[in-house]
């Protein structure tokens, strides 16, 4: 009788830690500015959103890729790293700004000798850190 | 032969070329100011007036005069530290920096 109840007891424990642990963020709140959003389409807008998102493009599109920003601080480099399917650098390309609140920074690619058929991706950086990235298709 | 002479075709097949790629950007975000910094407004320029002492004066009385308030002898008098020794005692013709209220 006293071993299973030592067992219900350990069970409550660890039951009881385990809720504990869910209860909590997971996830530190971070300081500054991060990116809450990557979209990638054909066009943007004035408000620099993607206005037809999309992952598949034809050879003659500009690509675009919008990356929205929350947060402030006095300067933040967004990087945006376009690679093909074998790993080849398609085009590498920074902005430093200013960011307050909310932010849409946008970044766009065209190749006038046509697209390359095959799988594409941009990565997007904060601060030279990975914050994210888009996958998509041309043909 | 065939599996061979696709292996070679599939090794052969040129690598895409992207110098030709042309890229821009812009945001909704303001640029940062030069520099990377938020620009810090200059510092208030330091304006510093003279006062001749006149038979007569007191640090309370040029105080009362200069500011409106006796009560901040003790600003001039750190002011002028290295010219009077004694709160008590200044002469005519003693030249005091009188600073900013």
């Amino acid at each position: 009788m006293i071993v299973i109840n030592r067992r219900l007891l350990a069970g409550i424990l660890i039951v009881a830690a385990t809720l504990a642990g869910c209860g909590k963020s997971k996830t530190a709140p971070q300081a500054g500015v991060r990116v809450a959003d990557i979209d990638i389409g054909r066009s943007v807008g004035s408000d620099k959103t993607i206005a037809d998102k999309t992952d598949s493009f034809g050879a003659a599109d500009t690509i675009y890729v919008s990356v929205k920003t929350v947060g402030s601080a006095p300067t933040a480099t967004l990087t945006a790293r376009w690679s093909y399917e074998d790993g080849q650098r398609v085009d590498e390309s920074s902005q430093t700004i200013a960011p307050s609140a909310t932010d849409v920074s946008e970044f766009h690619v065209a190749n006038p000798s046509g697209w390359p058929s095959g799988s594409y991706q941009v990565e997007i950086l904060l601060n030279g850190t990975s914050a994210g990235t888009k996958k998509f298709k041309v043909g | 032969m065939g599996i061979l002479d696709d292996l070679f075709k599939k090794k052969d097949k040129p690598k895409p070329d992207f110098s030709g790629v042309t890229s821009g950007h812009s945001s909704t975000a303001s640029a940062p100011a030069a520099g990377g910094h938020v620009a810090t407004p200059p510092p208030p320029a330091v304006t510093r007036r003279t006062y001749v002492v006149v038979e007569g004066d007191s640090l309370s009385k040029i105080a009362k005069r200069e500011y409106g308030d006796a009560n901040k002898w003790l600003k001039i008098y750190e002011a002028n530290r290295n010219i009077i020794k004694n709160p008590d005692l200044i002469y005519p013709g003693q030249e005091l920096h009188i600073p900013d209220a």
